[in-house]
């Protein structure tokens, strides 16, 4: 941005350093409003660290790998394992990943390359639309149709693995084909008309051209996908189970962390209320990987 | 578009205006005040709303709040000062009366804990041993227990629930439960699930069962008014007010109306046993109860 | 030939892809507004809610504590996401402040409701209380800001972007403060994109249930001041659901919500298309 001196005519007629001290005050303030994301990070960090990081040394590694999850409010008295919770959510989140990046991945690259204009601006406000709507909502839609139809089809509590893999991999589509439609549409156009002008079909530029050449971007739609899934709450504690339990089969309950803190936040006190904060920076960590790994992933597309 | 942001902005305006005199024209939050937070029990929770109904229309001045959450929720509240009545339909636990001390339990009713099946579950009678069987998991199959041969598929509460903790100690005797059932957080959502899965076994407040699932006999004894006042049926526990500290100010308005006769008879018309009908004390009786009981 | 068949298959699962995103959406708002609609009635909208067991109650008290949490939400958010996007986009270079502040907002954006409403928990019911209330509008609503605010920065300061340099020189140069040509220039010609972002924000907060579980307070009465507990629509869809069974008030508050939303997006798709074309008849 340059910046233009006023020339000095006009110096003449600016206001007096009251006026000056007034555009000072109201920098500082501005200053101070574009700092607040970075106080509200630290707040939260701060207090959810402060909930349950003594918590966690004092559980170690037992907190990790033990199955036996028995909360009570006094540390000694209780188990405090969540390995099985921890399974679940990343088995719910990997196959709302398989589910979800095909199905996403083919609607981007149907929208960029496809899609006829009149197609596509159903499409879009249609993707926006999935995006707006609200997780309970989803909960709501799949404890009343998806979990009668998994017990109906594979027997078994109908809610289960299958039914949470269902609904999150909906509930991702919109992250995946937003961006992912993105990044396609960046891929600079000398390289699809290079590729039909050798004489390659739709279809083999997109699979060998475009596809890679947005793959960084098509990885951190998916990455981000990924952090949603592990991050949804409303939903999963509706078609779970919560059962602290290794699911066996698709159709066995499971819990995850996200289902776990908020059913039984509310009563949880002394060492419980800690172990669940303790939880909260296990869930709080992992979704940082997994963001830091989607920026990794496209920083690389700059180069 | 310039026409209508000046109209965007004065709605927003006026928006905040309205809001902001809310928040100015609140006149108090605690419990001496109009305003009466309840909240802890699911299974009482229904039954406090009506109350609290009944209440405000004769003490218009106060606003009654019921909160759901589970019962240990409800106890932490009152302790911690966020509620002046917190629901328990378990009695208070050594590690809740050591964390708070001044808790009092005010029994206000007795409820049974009725062990529901699908409608269409053909079988109507356990023992109390079959049910401890198939909450600790040595019982998994219906055909172990006189029905068809499939998988058991048992739903329990969360583990701050109060009728979890009923259904723990009466029924498993202090054990513990097997990991494989699945957890619903609420009365209703026990209900409903069963209702829906023509395998589960669930257990809910006798006083919320409903034509929607079928309430199974426990040796020989159905769960019937009559049976649980009078100790017959053995799955049973108190529904309990609590206060940090004795009750004063509206805490104790509400309580006593609840233990007046207008409000014992509501919860007698909601389908539980009233405190003041109950003409023994129960088995596994605690002492509150007793004393309650002699106080009268 | 082998060719042309060998393309049919691919751009046949393409198109399926497309047209399935598509039935799910329209199989998901069938089904809520299907049920959902019937039930909605002046009455619905209107009359406080029927007692356990009872059927016939509206949702009133609902409707009013999303306003009331999205308002207070919106209170806070707005001018901290416009004021620091103002600051950054017009105040600083592309430098490491600029990037650190981003940086903290897709990290404030990323991390999960339930985390969010856990703090919030811990810092407005708990250590706040004498001021939040506890359980309370106020504290469900400055919950909810924490994750408004990410989303409107990023888009306030995109839409400040996108305003032409040569603006602000013109007004600095006939000799305006930089305030002034903020305010006179710069904002007016940004405000569609800003409102876009702050109304996307909203749409968020409507829909937002986890955090609120945690700090809202769930009761069903009619709040009298921010400082009361309340369920918004979202909770009471997940109360009424889960406790009282009643899958009529489900469906009308999901209908009613998805209404709000979708009114929310078209209104945001249509702000966007006016803005761009807006921009480029500059």
């Amino acid at each position: 941005m340059i910046r233009i001196r006023p020339n000095i005519a006009a110096r003449s007629l600016r206001r007096s350093r009251i006026g000056e001290a007034k555009e000072r005050i109201i920098e500082l303030l501005l200053l101070l409003c574009a700092i607040s994301s970075v106080c509200a990070i630290f707040l939260i960090i701060f207090f959810i660290f402060s909930g349950g990081l003594s918590f966690l040394i004092q559980a170690g590694l037992t907190f990790f790998t033990s199955s036996v999850w028995r909360p009570t409010d006094s540390f000694a008295a209780g188990s405090w394992g969540i390995f099985p919770i921890i399974i679940g959510s990343l088995i719910v989140t990997f196959g709302a990943i398989a589910i979800g990046t095909p199905l996403g991945l083919g609607c981007a690259i149907f929208l960029a390359e496809v899609a006829p204009s009149a197609v596509r601006r159903l499409l879009i406000p249609a993707v926006n639309a999935l995006a707006g709507v609200p997780s309970v909502v989803y909960g709501f839609f799949a404890l009343l149709v998806i979990v009668p139809w998994v017990r109906d089809q594979f027997g078994g509590y109908g809610t289960s693995v299958f039914a949470c893999w269902l609904i999150l991999s909906i509930m991702i589509l919109p992250t995946i084909i937003s961006i992912s439609t993105d990044s396609i549409r960046a891929v600079p156009r000398e390289y699809k008309e290079g590729s039909l002008a050798m004489g390659a079909t739709r279809w083999q530029t997109i699979r060998s051209v475009l596809i890679p050449a947005a793959g960084s971007g098509i990885v951190a739609s998916v990455i981000l996908g990924m952090g949603r899934a592990i991050g949804e709450t409303m939903a999963v504690l509706m078609v779970a189970g919560n059962s602290v339990t290794i699911p066996n089969s698709i159709s066995a309950p499971t819990s995850t962390l996200t289902a776990q803190i908020a059913l039984e936040m509310g009563y949880a006190t002394g060492a419980h209320r800690e172990a669940l904060f303790a939880m909260g920076i296990v869930l709080f960590v992992m979704i940082m990987l997994l963001t830091g790994l989607a920026n990794a992933a496209s920083r690389r597309r700059v180069a | 578009m310039k026409r209508f942001v000046p109209f965007v902005l004065v709605s927003l305006l006026v928006a905040m205006a309205v809001f902001g005199a809310g928040c100015t024209s609140s006149t108090n939050n605690t419990a001496g005040g109009a305003k009466l937070q309840l909240a802890g029990s699911t299974s009482i929770q229904p039954h406090a709303e009506a109350l609290a109904k009944a209440f405000q229309a004769n003490n218009s001045g106060t606003q009654v709040y019921v909160q759901g959450g589970g019962s240990s929720a409800g106890v932490t509240a009152v302790g911690q000062g966020t509620a002046a009545i917190g629901m328990s339909s378990a009695n208070l636990s050594a590690s809740q009366l050591s964390q708070f001390p001044n808790l009092k339990p005010i029994p206000i009713a007795v409820d049974g804990i009725g062990f529901i099946v699908n409608p269409q579950n053909t079988v109507s009678k356990l023992t109390l041993d079959q049910v401890r069987a198939i909450y600790t998991g040595s019982i998994t199959n219906w055909n172990q227990v006189g029905g068809p041969n499939v998988k058991i598929d048992v739903v329990n509460r969360e583990a701050g629930s109060g009728t979890r903790d009923g259904v723990q100690k009466i029924v498993l005797k202090g054990g513990n439960f097997s990991t494989g059932g699945i957890v619903q957080s609420s009365t209703g959502a026990v209900r409903s699930y069963v209702a829906g899965d023509s395998n589960a076994i669930g257990y809910i407040s006798t006083g919320e069962v409903d034509n929607t699932v079928k309430a199974v006999t426990i040796n020989g004894v159905a769960p019937t008014y009559d049976n649980i006042a009078s100790g017959k049926y053995p799955v049973q526990r108190d529904f309990l007010f609590v206060t940090n500290g004795n009750p004063s100010g509206n805490a104790k308005a509400f309580i006593d109306y609840t233990l007046s006769p207008a409000g014992q008879a509501l919860l007698k018309a909601d389908g539980e046993i009233p405190i003041t009908a109950v003409s023994h004390a129960p088995a596994h009786a605690p002492a509150s109860t007793a004393a309650a009981l002699a106080a009268r | 030939m082998v060719r042309k068949r060998y393309e049919t298959v691919p751009m046949g699962l393409l198109w399926a892809s497309g047209i399935a995103t598509l039935i799910i959406l329209i199989v998901i708002l069938a089904y809520i507004l299907g049920n959902g609609l019937s039930v909605i009635s002046w009455h619905f909208l209107t009359a406080e809610p029927a007692l356990w067991g009872h059927t016939g109650g509206g949702i009133y008290p609902t409707i009013i504590a999303t306003l009331a949490v999205t308002g207070v939400s919106l209170l806070v958010a707005a001018p901290l996401s416009v004021g620091g996007a103002i600051y950054l986009n017009e105040y600083t270079k592309e430098n490491l402040l600029r990037k650190t502040i981003r940086q903290a907002a897709e990290i404030l954006a990323g991390i999960p409701s339930i985390i969010i409403g856990l703090f919030g928990f811990l810092f407005f019911v708990i250590y706040l209380a004498p001021y939040t209330g506890g359980w309370s509008m106020i504290s469900g609503g400055l919950t909810l800001a924490f994750m408004v605010l990410p989303i409107s920065l990023r888009t306030s300061e995109e839409a400040l972007k996108t305003v032409p340099a040569d603006l602000r020189e013109a007004s600095l140069g006939v000799g305006a403060t930089k305030w002034q040509s903020i305010t006179t220039v710069v904002l007016p010609t940004a405000l569609p994109g800003i409102l876009t972002g702050l109304i996307l924000g909203v749409g968020r907060a409507v829909g937002e249930t986890a955090a609120i579980l945690l700090t809202a307070g769930g009761s069903l009465n009619l709040i009298s001041s921010l400082r009361d507990p309340g369920r918004p629509m979202t909770l009471n869809i997940y109360d009424v659901l889960t406790e009282y069974r009643d899958t009529t008030t489900a469906y009308g508050t999901a209908a009613v919500l998805i209404i709000a939303i979708l009114a929310i997006t078209l209104i945001t798709d249509w702000l966007m298309n006016r803005y761009t074309k807006k921009l480029k008849g500059l």
